[in-house]
């Protein structure tokens, strides 16, 4: 595939979700011009697109679909569930395919073939259906209209007729417009005298004589509208140009023809060809005030804007050292400068959630379908940004829960009036800032989450033991547990490989967290936590022998400080301690990575939540909190997934950053 | 073809022990001392840990025991070759290499350079491409990209853990 | 002399392309996503363009807009401007002509009719 493809796919993906979009408006609201107005020129982009780039089999999918909603615009089709479905069904094969890498799969003809014949089949009904249906909306009918036209085109400064000036191609632009013929006299020095054309076409005179607008200047232009029908259709007038050779042009005989045709024309035809733009000209939907900047130039503004500011905290350190008041000055307006660089910068890579939301727009309307349940989708806060990868990262772990809350959330309609409830059950979407993270809330109103089943199905899997005393967070926690995924009534779903256990896994990878909240009878709303920026981390920076490491302070409840004396025993490096009056499995970075050799006298015990549990993490000491810039440690310590990646401290020193999760499950054998 | 026997390249020399070597100097970025090195747990000896070179964090190796040779005694001669290793998607890795002591540069033809003896000491695959032998003293033309190619550190790294 | 043409349009493959068509031609480019930008970089480089080939529907500024612009301004109105829009509205023409403009090709288009209307935009203003 070459760039210019590239870059039509990926414009393409863009254009697909507009139109899911529109179309799913026209499907709440089928009288609405505007989404109409945009679902077609959507398609009409696509469709030009496709075609310049080599993809003509979705150019003429979307040409035939293109052809039904300009017939919904004249009023001559009405807009109806089938005809959305089909649309809906046909751009989500077109969707997949853009998606592979090989230009042959994209173009197989075979490929879209059922859904070019059903929009075919459609089109036959429609025409078949509209010469008997009378029963129209009295919105007036534009129809194109039939029309022969003579026009002569002299031109007033000499050109040749095999020239490269553009009245040459105009009059062939013009012959192209329908049937026609063309009759070309020249002067005597073998110049054009004059164009004479017939052309029979739907183009409306305005359009044709706006061909001339920019050349004005270089010829004189007669219009004349001989008919409104064919005139080509008359076999003698077909003759007569046939025959003329190098005679000129008797107009009284063409008028006879003329009248001729007339007769045999029946049709009832408007005088006025005053046609208004088809071509809506309106400025593109929504992103009005976007620039598209290539991802990858964004990416490597982020990181030079990460390398300045580290270094700037190294010239702050260095400059503390050094008794300059002028330095000073100059170094910590350097420091404002940066911190204003790096919030701008967290704001660069973030675009609207909204892309998410058609997505679960589209994945609510075909599931309730599926399952013959009712579901509205409200969508909060969508305006709220978030990293482009990071959503990228999480949208099949949010169609997860979605597909999770409609499938075993939601009532049928009958349960749901048994139960009181209305017959519509609600899927919410709300997203929300605060602090330096991003919160996504999916709830449903639907039966939640059973506890006993969780806690039976968890004894059976031998997760818990039956007498063990569980919290109802920690409860809800275990459906994230990979031995407990609930099967699903739709068949497509589980082919995916996302569990929730998946979803747990990606959004701690993403250094988020996840919580579920959950009342029988009334709902459940599952909460995700995703830090704003991934290479700018929060955290805690410890001592440990000589190293300093980084506790992200996502997972972090509380902290503690025991004397060592208390994890040193059993020379066992993972324990159970008692902190804050409880018990805590508590790992001691010294002990598993360090020389024992001159121990503190006391240690800080970093409670922090592992897998919905309580774990605790023993450090020499904690120095303070910190905001910093990670990076990745690369290839060659991929086995070492423990550590996240590695910052540059202030004094040019390197900190390692934690996964406690990665952490604990390293030493659990 | 004489042509091509006076044409000489440049090759950086360091000595491993009483060993000494040499490496084109394509492949090295610079040679810098031995600051501070971050140590990353649970990972192979060889794996010395990180260390910040301008703000670039880079992997710090052992050349010696990635060699299979005893483990480098760092002294005040010890310095760090930047290694430049071009990795399959095209990625442009740098690691550290620790070395002995790190010596001139020099030139040598094709001309200079004789075929490698099978040697023994040395774990990994001939990444000894040929000799030098100045009068008794020898010198081993090492080709530095297999010693520390990123695959099978990554390959070795597993089979440790 | 090669002549240079500033291609603007607001997506991106749609502006490679036409740059590219026109690179093969022997024309140099330059090329903007939107009209702010191409007045911009047709300021600064003011005697090297020969020729705006920009989009009508262009987000924030139109590309009849950008003609006012450039028509307005008298460091550059002398450079032609030509649209290559799928528009084929005879008022909206009229007015572009009215405002300056020098061709409009509409899409989609034929490859010697596009040349020629270039080449006359360039030679003739």
């Amino acid at each position: 595939m070459d760039s210019n493809q590239k870059r039509f796919v990926e414009d393409a993906l863009d254009l697909l979700n507009e139109l899911d979009e529109g179309l799913m408006q026209l499907e709440m609201n089928p009288l609405a011009t505007a989404p109409l107005e945009q679902v077609f020129r959507t398609m009409h982009t696509i469709k030009g697109g496709a075609n310049m780039f080599g993809f003509e089999s979705i150019g003429q999918l979307a040409h035939q679909l293109e052809t039904l909603y300009d017939l919904a615009r004249q009023s001559q089709l009405q807009i109806s569930d089938a005809l959305i479905s089909l649309t809906l069904h046909a751009f989500d094969k077109v969707r997949d395919l853009l998606k592979e890498k090989d230009v042959a799969k994209i173009n197989d003809p075979e490929a879209l073939k059922d859904h070019l014949k059903a929009a075919a089949n459609f089109l036959k009904e429609v025409e078949a259906g509209s010469s008997s249906d009378l029963t129209k909306t009295s919105i007036t009918i534009h129809k194109d209209e039939l029309a022969t036209f003579y026009l002569q085109i002299s031109p007033s400064i000499n050109i040749t007729e095999d020239g490269n000036h553009p009245l040459v191609f105009i009059v062939q632009d013009i012959a192209g417009l329908g049937t026609s013929k063309v009759i070309l006299t020249k002067k005597h020095s073998g110049e054009v005298l004059h164009w004479e054309v017939f052309i029979t076409t739907t183009t409306p005179q305005s359009e044709l004589e706006s061909y001339f607008i920019f050349v004005e200047n270089e010829c004189a232009v007669k219009y004349k509208r001989l008919l409104a029908c064919d005139l080509f259709e008359q076999p003698q007038f077909v003759e007569y140009l046939n025959t003329l050779g190098a005679q000129s042009l008797d107009m009284a005989k063409i008028e006879g023809f003329v009248a001729l045709r007339k007769e045999a024309c029946d049709q009832q035809k408007d005088e006025d060809n005053d046609e208004s733009a088809n071509n809506a000209s309106g400025k593109r939907t929504a992103h009005d005030s976007y620039i598209k900047v290539s991802k990858r130039k964004v990416d490597d503004l982020l990181n030079w804007i990460s390398e300045l500011i580290i270094l700037q905290a190294q010239l702050t350190t260095t400059a503390s050292s050094i008794q300059s008041a002028a330095l000073a000055d100059v170094t910590e307006q350097l420091e404002m400068i940066t911190a204003r660089l790096r919030d701008t910068s967290l704001e660069i890579g973030l675009v609207p959630v909204e892309t998410l939301v058609t997505k679960f727009k589209r994945l609510v309307r075909d599931l309730s379908k599926q399952l013959d349940k009712k579901v509205n989708f409200i969508s909060e806060g969508s305006e709220t940004e978030m990293d482009k990868d990071v959503i990228e990262m999480m949208t099949d772990p949010i169609i997860h829960i979605v597909r999770n809350a409609i499938d075993h959330g939601i009532e049928t309609p009958a349960e749901r009036r048994a139960a009181g409830k209305s017959e519509h059950g609600t899927v919410k979407l709300k997203a929300f800032n605060s602090s330096s993270y991003i919160n996504i809330v999916i709830s449903d109103d639907g039966k939640g989450i059973s506890k006993e089943n969780v806690l039976r199905k968890a004894i059976e899997r031998e997760l818990i033991s039956a007498g063990d005393n569980l919290s109802d967070e920690e409860i809800f926690d275990l459906i994230f547990h990979p031995g407990l995924s609930t099967a699903s009534q739709v068949s497509d779903v589980s082919g995916r490989g996302v569990g929730m256990d998946v979803v747990k896994q990606k959004i701690n990878d993403l250094r988020g967290n996840v919580s579920v909240k959950s009342m029988s009878g009334k709902g459940t709303a599952i909460h995700i936590k995703l830090p704003l920026s991934r290479s700018i981390i929060e955290g805690l920076l410890v001592n440990v022998a000589d190293t300093r490491y980084v506790v992200p302070l996502n997972v972090i409840e509380r902290i503690d400080r025991i004397p060592y004396a208390d994890i040193n025993r059993e020379n066992k490096v993972c324990k159970t301690v008692v902190v804050n009056e409880e018990p805590l499995t508590v790992l001691s970075l010294r002990q598993q990575f360090h020389d024992e050799v001159n121990p503190p006298k006391t240690t800080d015990i970093i409670s922090v939540l592992v897998n919905g549990v309580k774990k605790g993490i023993a450090v020499d000491k904690i120095e303070g909190k910190m905001q910093t810039v990670m990076k990745p440690l690369g290839d060659t310590y991929k086995q070492q997934d423990f550590i996240s990646g590695s910052t540059i401290l202030g004094n040019g020193n390197l900190a390692l950053v934690l996964d406690p999760a990665r952490l604990f499950s390293l030493t659990q054998q | 073809m004489r042509n091509n026997d006076n044409a000489t390249n440049a090759y950086l020399t360091f000595a491993l022990g009483a060993e000494k070597f040499a490496i084109s100097v394509n492949s090295v970025q610079e040679i810098v001392e031995l600051e501070q090195v971050t140590k990353v747990p649970n990972a192979p000896q060889y794996m010395l840990g990180i260390i910040n070179l301008r703000g670039k964090v880079l992997p710090l190796l052992d050349t010696r025991l990635k060699l299979g040779l005893s483990k480098t005694e760092i002294t005040k001669k010890s310095r760090i070759m930047v290694i430049d290793l071009e990795t399959n998607d095209e990625k442009n890795v740098q690691v550290g290499a620790l070395v002995d002591v790190a010596r001139e540069v020099i030139e040598l033809s094709p001309a200079d350079i004789q075929n490698a003896p099978d040697f023994e000491n040395y774990k990994t695959d001939t990444p000894i491409t040929g000799i030098v032998n100045s009068h008794g003293d020898i010198t081993m033309i090492m080709d530095i990209t297999k010693i520390f190619s990123t695959a099978e550190i990554i390959q070795l790294n597993h089979s440790v853990n | 002399m090669k002549k240079t043409i500033l291609v603007v349009d607001d997506f991106a493959s749609i502006r490679d392309f036409v740059c590219d068509t026109l690179q093969r031609k022997g024309y140099q480019t330059l090329s903007a996503a939107n009209g702010n930008e191409a007045f911009k970089v047709l300021v600064e480089k003011a005697t090297e363009v020969n020729l705006v080939l920009t989009d009508y529907n262009m987000p924030d500024c139109t590309g009849f807009e950008l003609l006012k612009k450039i028509k307005e301004n008298p460091d550059v109105k002398k450079v032609p401007v030509v649209f290559l829009t799928t528009e084929s509205n005879p008022e909206k023409m009229r007015s572009a002509k009215e405002a300056g403009l020098s061709a409009w090709i509409k899409k989609p288009y034929r490859s010697e009719t596009f040349f020629a209307q270039i080449e006359n935009a360039i030679d003739n203003g």
